[in-house]
């Protein structure tokens, strides 16, 4: 089944996009007053999903499989640390936010490359 | 959503912080104006920043709501009798600006647009990943 391997780092990708977006506004309103910091959280959708991306098992010890995640996004509010001015944003949380995004949308187009060329090798051509 | 209008929002943050900047140096360069067209000496300027939903989007984008007059904060009073524009009593009223916390303000003002400079730089790198997907 590796169009839901597509399908998960697709839904995770559209999250990433989405929690830069977000991040990017923290970042634009680090000196607006009574700004609170906000981000997405992925709200995993993991249980639904398990049954039909499970490795098949012969053995009773032997690993299940990782299950993949796909699912909605849900915005949240930090109210931790509000400043005088009313703005709750840490700048170096949200640099470490932007570098983390930036990493895990790294690492799933980088997925996203390598599940095509396992498949490019399957059908008989180099991937 | 796509990344562009993440971008997007990080140049409202990159604009506001401009304009921010651009009335702390007419700040700085008025520190010693005596006279205005509006009558006495030059007054500090205040710039406020407002949130903005960007219905585009649905992210919050940054805007300068107003450039307000300091009026809180008193002139500064000289004794200088042999000015020509010194009162009965020999003072001379001058600009309430005070140049380290202008100069504070600036360096706040370079930092948060370095930071809105970082995200753009991230956006643009995870455009590029996506682009390299079609390869």
């Amino acid at each position: 089944m590796p169009t839901n391997v597509y399908g998960s780092l697709v839904n995770r990708m559209d999250y990433l996009v989405q929690r830069q977006g977000v991040v990017s506004g923290n970042i634009a309103n680090s000196t607006t007053p009574g700004y609170i910091t906000k981000d997405v959280t992925f709200e995993s959708l993991v249980d639904k999903n398990k049954s039909n991306m499970s490795m098949s098992v012969t053995n009773g010890t032997h690993i299940k499989g990782a299950p993949t995640t796909s699912g909605g996004f849900a915005m949240t509010e930090d109210r931790t640390h509000i400043r005088h001015d009313g703005n709750s944003v840490k700048m170096d949380e949200e640099m470490l936010k932007l570098q983390e995004t930036q990493m895990n949308y790294r690492l799933a187009t980088k997925l996203y490359s390598k599940s095509k060329s396992m498949q490019l090798l399957a059908l008989g051509k180099q991937g | 959503m796509d990344l562009m209008q993440a971008v997007n929002i990080s140049a409202s943050g990159m604009a506001a912080q401009s304009t921010r900047m651009k009335v702390i140096s007419e700040n700085v360069a008025n520190a010693d104006s005596l006279i205005t067209p509006e009558g006495g000496p030059y007054r500090r300027k205040i710039v406020s920043f407002e949130t903005v939903l960007d219905s585009n989007s649905g992210l919050q984008k940054v805007n300068v709501s107003k450039i307000s007059q300091d009026t809180t904060t008193p002139l500064k009073r000289e004794y200088n009798p042999a000015h020509p524009l010194a009162d009965e009593n020999g003072y001379l009223a001058r600009p309430n600006v005070n140049t380290m916390i202008e100069s504070v303000d600036m360096r706040d003002a370079t930092r948060a647009y370095e930071a809105n400079m970082a995200a753009i730089e991230s956006a643009k790198e995870m455009m590029v990943k996506s682009l390299d997907l079609i390869r």
